[in-house]
């Protein structure tokens, strides 16, 4: 996310300052400059109280990617051995371009970015050994006839699975990119796309996935697509969860006393369990009749996901930045503004 | 003879075999055709069929930048030729691009760059990571027609702004047409910021470089 209503040399922590001020979740980040990755660290210790704080419980991972092929620049070579010092975990992103950046052939780029990564873990082990690290990345296939890196590929979610086996193998955390879409609007590409690359996430065993609501490449976040994207994060967390022979076990007491009568829908047994072995899709995801869907407007998915959007927002409740933490984030950021030019920031959302 | 060497050439061309090329050529300069010759009915024939087979489907990126890199090869045996016998060969116009400052990326740059050599144009490939100052002066010293600028991110696009002010200073802005492109540029953008083009894709390009230089 590029917020370009602060100073381009602020970019990066200022959208730290807004995670902070409003997520609960963990945080991906990463820094745009040498400097200013010092700025973000203070405002996470300023979060959690101090440094061995945010040892003991990292709030931030940090994003540093490679150049291919095979190169590390100075800015993200500091940022990595900056956080391996500090204890702060950063994630790898080695992103070849297969066909570009790397061979065509899938198992070149696999191998290119093992070699990528293994670099960047040594920088970060003999920087600090036991530093917190994550196997990561965000590579593609090379569209041969537009010349971009489409993320909705199935090479590209090959090489996102082959090199999580990697990391697996080496016993890493991974990390990929998965999950999003090249369309420009939330379509049937756009849906296909995010499921086939979430699914496939999920089956592969990633440990974290950067990918919901993003679509048009990277270079868009949308709101209406990050709901339609959890519907899939529902089915896929649904789908790794397995199924298990709940119950005594596999109901056969069960199936034995209702023999050939199909009433399970009134049985005790089926309300007890129904929520936990459906995955319950909220009203994004359409499963009425068609006399049903017309009446409710004949709405697409993203008139839907636009609704459900709506209702989110409004229903949102921040959760409590004590007010010492919100004037300390705002103080370390507003500093950082005034070396570039802007006196006040803008101002949050809720204000 | 003559244009069975000719044809040959074409052919290699547009199969994408840099090293028939070359050694087509210098058969052919051996056999007595000039170099002018050379390129107008064997080099640059392959090049407009190749490019007409990727605007068709048939022919994707690797074919277009192999077509190319025979053409270049081939123009590496012509340059001296030419110079020998007091020939110019006309470029269709002189560009220079770069990658604006603080941007690394250069894959969409260098392909611009290729198929605009490989379409006739004299190309001055800065690189990636370009100080503005560069570019200007370059500009003064080659007096491109043309001057590309590639931006990948949003954060460095704005680069591509402060050339076109940095030409305005230099008092040179309207000497030479600016083309901008890359992933987050649009003809909005080349509009707000004063580009006289936006160029989509490297095939593109070389269209919008010759309707511009009309």
């Amino acid at each position: 996310m590029i917020c370009s209503d602060v100073p381009e040399e602020i970019g990066d922590l200022y959208r730290l300052y807004l995670a902070l001020n409003f997520m609960r979740k963990p945080i991906i980040t990463g820094a745009f400059g040498k400097e200013t990755w010092w700025t973000m660290k203070e405002m996470l210790v300023a979060t959690v109280g101090g440094e061995a704080e945010l040892i003991a419980k990292p709030v931030a991972v940090f994003d540093v990617c490679p150049s291919p092929p095979l190169l590390w620049s100075d800015l993200t070579c500091q940022n990595l051995i900056d956080c391996a010092r500090s204890g702060i975990p950063s994630e790898l992103v080695s992103m070849p371009l297969a066909g570009a950046t790397a061979p065509v052939t899938l198992a070149g780029a696999v191998v290119q970015h093992t070699a990528e990564c293994m670099s960047g873990v040594v920088i970060c082990q003999l920087t600090q050994e036991g530093a917190p690290i994550v196997w990561g990345g965000s590579p593609a296939t090379f569209d041969m006839r537009e010349g971009t890196t489409p993320m909705g590929a199935v090479g590209t979610w090959m090489i996102d699975c082959a090199y999580t086996q990697i990391g697996k193998v080496l016993g890493m955390p991974t990390h990929a990119y998965l999950g999003m879409s090249d369309a420009k609007i939330v379509d049937a590409q756009c849906g296909l796309e995010s499921a086939g690359g979430t699914l496939l996430a999920a089956l592969a065993g990633v440990n974290m996935v950067s990918g919901a609501g993003m679509m048009d490449f990277e270079s868009c976040q949308s709101h209406e697509k990050l709901v339609i994207d959890a519907e899939i994060i529902g089915m896929a967390k649904r789908l790794i969860a397995g199924i298990e022979a709940r119950d005594e076990p596999i109901a056969l007491t069960l199936m034995r006393s209702m023999g050939h009568r199909a009433d399970y829908l009134a049985d005790p047994h089926t309300r007890k369990w129904f929520q936990e072995e459906l995955y319950i899709p909220s009203e994004v995801i359409d499963r009425g009749s068609l006399d049903g869907w017309k009446s409710r407007g004949a709405k697409t998915a993203f008139e839907r996901a636009s609704d459900r959007v709506d209702q989110l927002l409004k229903n949102y409740q921040p959760g409590p930045v004590s007010g010492k933490l919100a004037a300390e984030l705002r103080r370390i950021t507003t500093a950082a503004a005034q070396k570039f030019g802007m006196d006040e920031l803008p101002p949050l959302p809720e204000e | 003879m003559s244009e069975d060497l000719l044809a040959r050439i074409t052919e290699s061309i547009v199969e994408g075999e840099p090293e028939s090329v070359v050694a087509l050529t210098r058969k052919a300069l051996e056999s007595g055709l000039q170099p002018l010759e050379i390129i107008n009915q064997g080099l640059v024939p392959g090049v407009n069929v190749a490019g007409e087979k990727f605007a068709r489907g048939e022919f994707f990126l690797p074919h277009l930048l192999i077509a190319a890199k025979g053409m270049q090869a081939a123009m590496e045996l012509l340059e001296p030729e030419l110079a020998t016998r007091q020939q110019v060969h006309e470029a269709v116009g002189t560009v220079v691009i770069g990658t604006v400052q603080g941007d690394i990326h250069e894959i969409g740059k260098s392909l611009v760059g290729t198929m605009l050599s490989a379409n006739g144009f004299k190309v001055y490939d800065l690189g990636v990571d370009v100080p503005k100052e560069d570019f200007v002066a370059r500009v003064k010293e080659t007096g491109a027609d043309l001057l590309g600028l590639s931006a990948l991110l949003t954060t460095t696009m704005i680069g591509q702004r402060e050339v076109i002010e940095n030409l305005v200073q230099a008092g040179i802005r309207d000497q030479v047409k600016v083309i901008v492109g890359g992933a987050p540029v649009s003809q909005a953008w080349a509009d707000e910021i004063g580009a006289d083009a936006y160029a989509e894709n490297a095939m593109d390009a070389v269209e919008v470089a010759r309707r511009v230089l009309m």
